[in-house]
């Protein structure tokens, strides 16, 4: 597709945020204000820290299932050295588990071959259970004043957690987008051996994503620990699954060499808005998880090519990006 | 049976591709179908066996209107494809029995559970008849690329078809593969088989085909015999003007000696390979399929391991590791695969052309992308890659046009020896002209290329010396007027009678 | 690709191997006669709720000169079946549960009752199978305590939100439904939200967040259980509104001692999980003896407010409980 329909794909999320958001401003005064617009910002950060780091590692055709595991377990690392060390080397200790973590993950991918998803699997596994262990289940708490700031905070009038996400999501989507170790990521994603006989060094571009969803797992876990004032051994629980949706909504595919760190982010904040309409609107418990799966599956089922919106949208042509023909080889590449 | 089209019309959203094609194909005959890519050929096959239903127009067999909506509807009509890319038409974990009656429609092998033992008793009956040594139990995964091609024959001929269409049979064939191909496309057009058979091997379809259509921009161009018409003609009609030396070799050989390979021995590929390769200079590797000419490449790539002999670089010892090793070293390897070690599909025309020379763009770890753009359409334009922006991902180009942005790759890093093997399969007239202007071009700058090709007239006619292997060894040096086609075959086969 | 097929079997080989020798027994099983073993599978060890419990039980078990080997089934039925399984098999004196769920947990007592091997329940109730005591905390006159606390707390009117825990468990719905009847006598008093939070923390710190951009003008929060009352407590202190809002809790972890210590937790309706422990311990051994129990022993939990803290402090520490009140 061209560059118009690849940044389209990447917009359909942004279409289901601005639809969704749309039903929540005529549903309730209280969404469209700044201070519930940060709330969901500020709830969906962890969130979406996690799916950027998520985001590599399956542009590289591959999964991360333990980042949720790997947030408890940096969390709990800073929060056991930050009193014996410091602010500084409290962040430095939780950043260093998770890229430690990260870079076993891209070992066990790379050199012993496993497949992404068993080896995740693995250490999601082994995280949580030394995690468990090292706190015997309890929480660890946090009195440093200074890095409680990190997670309730304000700079200029916007919490911290929200500034840290900018940050990232600058950093590392530029890093995916415009940088040689970007262009590589894409390339060995869509198609490992072409990237590696162009010279390009596959096996390190594998671990080096496994290590960048590991240190952003460390950074969500910080903004946890922080806004919660204890690290919990189960504080990321779950949350994996929560950001692979994320980063699939964003337009990112599952098969490897397609998507982009905006789209993710808008992901993110796509779920963390459903979360957000959930609550505002009182909608009962029950019927929560109910409404919540039918939205995530009408979103990514509503694709532009997809019947009834087809139809709707080839009368509206020549504004509505047009999908991308069949190659005109005699055969469908991938 | 008699297939008759009229009028048939196909677009995709706004590309109309057939504009209108009236042909018609009888049993017991061989129709040829020729063109570029991008004339509509494959897409007419197609329409034909109903993988599309055609916009306009009808068709009708012996007579009478059909519409097909699916494949099924035209397979029980008796129309049946063997694929270019026979993965379509296979299943790779299943073994072959099981691949020959996945479509068991009769319930003879079983409606509920499979009858095994039957499955492979008539699966070997079937092999046999066909001349075909391989065993039914054998996983189709585990054969090799013309031994898959040979059984997706086999399951076309097995399911009692009346139309066969064939798309680029021999793309993956060697010689011998071919000739075997051949016999059971004749053995078919004896039993009263239609055959419809697309490819760009000009030579073969001369020899093979009783009529002749070409195709050009999605109608019938010329319709001919190959005793009324000629290899010319045809050439002409499929490219709308006329092409003259279908071969432009120059000839820009020098004696400096940039890559010379003493004793190379890869252990169980080949042994004991001399070879010399001069600036400016193509040497072709002939040879029939396993004999080593792939492996000896991929050896220089640093994808197979050396293990005896030495490679020297413009008189420095050289130690083939990795592709990057190779390619910092002036090396670059044209793969035949283009699908699974060529193109990165996805992306983007500009970023499969600076794939392989990112460090040259790069300052800061960031990528130019205003010269990665550059970059392409400069190329885009030096090589005519037809796409209508460089930021188009690949697959949306045809075969030609993405052999052109593979090679374009390579060219981009000023290699000194460019490895090619097969750099025309798949590629339509067009796109090889210019491929081998692009030979001539960089021998005139004194690269120099080493061309494995299964294609015995491009690889007689594009290469300076011809050297021959057989089973892993250099059996002949040709050179002068002993490159022929008819000597390298000679040299290649030469085991079969012993 | 067999090297590698070859590594990942042994990962997963070593997994649960692992997983096996964790079910191994800490104690090994002897014949009948001789030391009384005791197996716990409890729902999870992530809530220090009910590591407390563990630690209580296995406090008492001291005392009592019995073995007991703890389980943990992650808050998942699936394991809590499989390890339930494997424990049987070595014939323990008593099977010690707390169910994930009411279903499975009656499909563990229904494999006990197969096995012979005697069950002791607490905390939910299993919906099938026989069983030899069920203790647990009465969850409706815990939320009627809650409402009791928070009527208290708001001088009988103002505008409160609930925070549920996960309501497909029993102890969830009744808190909830206890909570609901015992506020009807506070008629000046209105439920304006009532939003589910999992019994997490983190949940509840994002659900609350959310729920103040629509009711900004509120005067207290219950919530089901500490864990999550500890998570409305930040999102009330992000917001700023920890002096004016009053937040219930229900467990008396030690989290929630420091709190009402500190002043942002009016009071927790305190079930002391080290004494839950204990009293299952006991019963378990007398169970395990043979002896005869009342099949069905309710507890009750008791409110705790800051002028409490000291007494609830001394009260845990007769049972043995260090860690509580640190």
């Amino acid at each position: 597709m061209n560059r118009l329909s690849a940044l389209a794909l990447q917009l359909r999320a942004v279409w289901m945020l601005l639809g969704v958001a749309l039903i929540l401003v005529v549903a309730t005064p209280f969404f469209f204000t700044s201070s519930n617009l940060m709330a969901i910002a500020l709830a969906a950060s962890i969130t979406a820290l996690l799916a950027i780091g998520e985001t590599f590692v399956i542009i590289l055709g591959g999964i991360d299932l333990s980042v949720g595991a790997m947030l408890g377990f940096t969390s709990v690392i800073t929060a056991m050295v930050l009193p014996h060390a410091g602010l500084v080397w409290g962040l430095l200790a939780g950043l260093g588990a998770g890229a430690g973590a990260g870079l076993i993950n891209g070992l066990l991918v790379t050199k012993v071959n496993m497949p992404s998803f068993i080896a995740t699997l693995a250490s999601l596994s082994i995280l949580s259970g030394l995690t468990l262990y090292l706190t015997k289940g309890n929480p660890v708490g946090v009195s440093s004043e200074a890095f409680r700031l990190i997670g309730t905070g304000r700079i200029l009038g916007v919490p911290t957690p929200i500034w840290i996400l900018l940050v990232c999501a600058v950093v590392f989507g530029t890093l995916l987008a415009r940088s040689r170790f970007g262009r590589q990521v894409y390339a060995t994603g869509d198609n490992f051996e072409a990237a590696h006989l162009s010279g390009m060094p596959v096996t390190r571009v594998k671990v080096a994503a496994f290590v960048i969803s590991g240190v952003l797992a460390g950074i969500a876990g910080f903004i946890l620990a922080a806004r919660l004032g204890t690290a919990q051994p189960s504080a990321g629980k779950g949350l994996e699954l929560t950001a692979i949706a994320a980063v699939i909504i964003g337009g990112t595919s599952l098969l490897g060499g397609r998507g982009a760190v905006v789209g993710t982010v808008i992901g993110a904040l796509l779920l963390g808005t459903i979360d957000n309409g959930l609550n505002l609107l009182n909608v009962s418990p029950f019927l929560q998880d109910v409404v919540k799966g039918a939205v995530i599956l009408f979103a990514v089922f509503v694709d532009r090519n997809a019947g009834p919106i087809r139809i709707i949208a080839q009368s509206f042509k020549h504004v509505i990006p047009r999908a991308p023909t069949p190659t005109k080889e005699s055969v469908p590449t991938r | 049976m008699q297939l008759k089209l009229r009028g048939i019309r196909k677009q995709f959203g706004e590309n109309e591709v057939l504009k209108g094609i009236d042909l018609t194909v009888n049993g017991g005959e061989v129709t040829a179908l020729l063109g570029e890519n991008g004339a509509g050929k494959s897409t007419l096959a197609r329409v034909i066996s109903g993988a599309y239903p055609a916009n306009e127009g009808t068709v009708e067999i012996d007579g009478s209107r059909v519409s097909f909506h699916k494949p099924q509807d035209a397979m029980k009509a008796g129309i049946q494809v063997i694929y270019q890319e026979f993965r379509h038409n296979l299943f790779p974990q299943l073994s072959v029995a099981e691949n020959l009656y996945a479509g068991d429609r009769s319930g003879r092998h079983g409606r509920l559970w499979s009858n095994r033992v039957r499955m492979q008793k008539d699966a070997d009956e079937v092999l046999k008849s066909l001349g075909m040594s391989m065993s039914p139990r054998a996983l189709v995964r585990d054969l090799s690329v013309p031994q898959q091609q040979m059984l997706a024959i086999a399951k076309a001929i097995g399911e009692d078809a009346s139309l066969v269409i064939f798309d680029e049979p021999t793309a993956a064939l060697d010689q011998a593969e071919s000739e075997a191909l051949f016999v059971q496309v004749r053995r078919l057009r004896e039993e009263g088989v239609a055959i419809v058979y697309i490819s760009h091997r000009l030579t073969e379809v001369f020899g093979l085909a009783d009529r002749l259509v070409v195709l050009r921009d999605g109608v019938v161009a010329l319709e001919t015999t190959p005793a009324a018409s000629s290899e010319r003609e045809v050439v002409q009609a499929m490219v709308g003007r006329p092409v003259e030396n279908f071969y432009p070799k120059e000839h820009n050989g020098t004696d400096h000696t940039v890559l010379q390979l003493r004793g190379l021995c890869s252990a169980g590929r080949f042994s004991d390979v001399d070879l010399q390769v001069h600036a400016g200079e193509v040497v072709g590797i002939g040879g029939v399929q396993g004999c080593g000419k792939g492996s000896l490449l991929r050896s220089l790539y640093g994808l197979l391991p050396v293990t005896g002999g030495e490679v020297q670089l413009d008189g420095a010892a050289f130690r083939p590791t990795t592709p990057r090793a190779a390619i910092a070293s002036g090396i670059c390897y044209l793969t035949p695969d283009r699908q699974n070690e060529g193109l990165a599909v996805q992306q983007s025309v500009a970023r499969n052309i600076s794939m392989a020379t990112l460090d040259a763009i790069t300052s800061g770890g960031m990528v130019n992308a205003k010269a990665e753009q550059a970059r392409g359409e400069k190329m885009r334009a030096a090589l005519d890659i037809k796409a209508r922006s460089v930021n188009q991902p690949v697959s949306a180009l045809s075969g030609g046009n993405q052999q052109k942005v593979l090679l374009g790759r390579w060219l981009m890093t000023n290699p000194k020896i460019l490895l090619m093997e097969e750099p025309t399969r798949g590629v339509d007239v067009g796109a090889k002209a210019e491929i081998y202007r692009v030979i001539n071009e960089q021998t005139s700058r004194g690269v120099a290329i080493v061309l494995v090709s299964s294609d015995l007239p491009e690889l007689v006619e594009m290469s300076d010396r011809v050297i021959v292997m057989r089973e892993g060894r250099v059996v002949a040096e040709l050179a002068g007027n002993d490159t022929t086609q008819e000597s390298v075959l000679h040299h290649a086969l030469e085991s079969a009678a012993s | 690709m067999r090297k590698n097929t070859l590594v990942t079997m042994a990962v997963v080989t070593t997994m649960s191997l692992s997983l096996a020798a964790c079910n191994r027994s800490s104690a090994s099983d002897t014949a009948a006669g001789g030391t009384k073993s005791a197996t716990l599978v409890i729902s999870t060890l992530n809530n220090p709720f009910f590591v407390s419990v563990a630690d209580g039980a296995k406090a008492k078990a001291k005392t009592l000169g019995m073995t007991i080997d703890v389980q943990n089934a992650n808050n998942a039925d699936q394991a809590s079946l499989d390890l339930a399984s494997a424990a049987l098999n070595k014939k323990p004196s008593v099977l010690i549960i707390d169910p994930v769920s009411s279903a499975s947990g009656g499909s563990i007592v229904t494999l006990a009752n197969t096995g012979g091997v005697p069950v002791v329940a607490f905390d939910r109730m299993p919906e099938s199978g026989d069983l030899k005591a069920f203790i647990g905390y009465d969850a409706i006159q815990a939320g009627k305590n809650g409402a009791k606390a928070m009527g208290e707390a708001l001088g009988g009117r103002g505008k409160i939100v609930e925070i549920q825990g996960i309501m497909g468990t029993s102890v969830a719905q009744e808190r909830s439904k206890g909570f609901n009847e015992g506020i009807k006598a506070f008629p000046g008093i209105k439920i304006v939200a009532t939003q589910p939070a999992e019994f997490d923390r983190g949940k509840a710190l994002n659900v609350m967040t959310n729920v103040l951009q629509s009711n900004r003008d509120i005067d207290g929060v219950y919530a089901a259980n500490d864990e999550m009352a500890l998570g409305v407590i930040a999102a009330l202190k992000a917001a700023g509104l920890t002096d004016k809002v009053k937040v219930v809790g229900n467990d008396g972890i030690a989290d929630a001692v420091k709190a009402i210590k500190d002043g942002t937790l009016y009071a927790t309706n305190a079930e002391s999980p080290f004494a839950l422990g204990s009293e299952v311990m006991a019963l378990a051994a007398k169970v395990a003896n043979g002896e005869q129990v009342e099949k069905k022993k309710v507890l009750q939990g008791f409110l705790v407010k800051s002028a409490d803290v000291p007494s609830y402090c001394k009260k845990l520490a007769d049972l043995g409980d260090t860690a509580t009140c640190k």
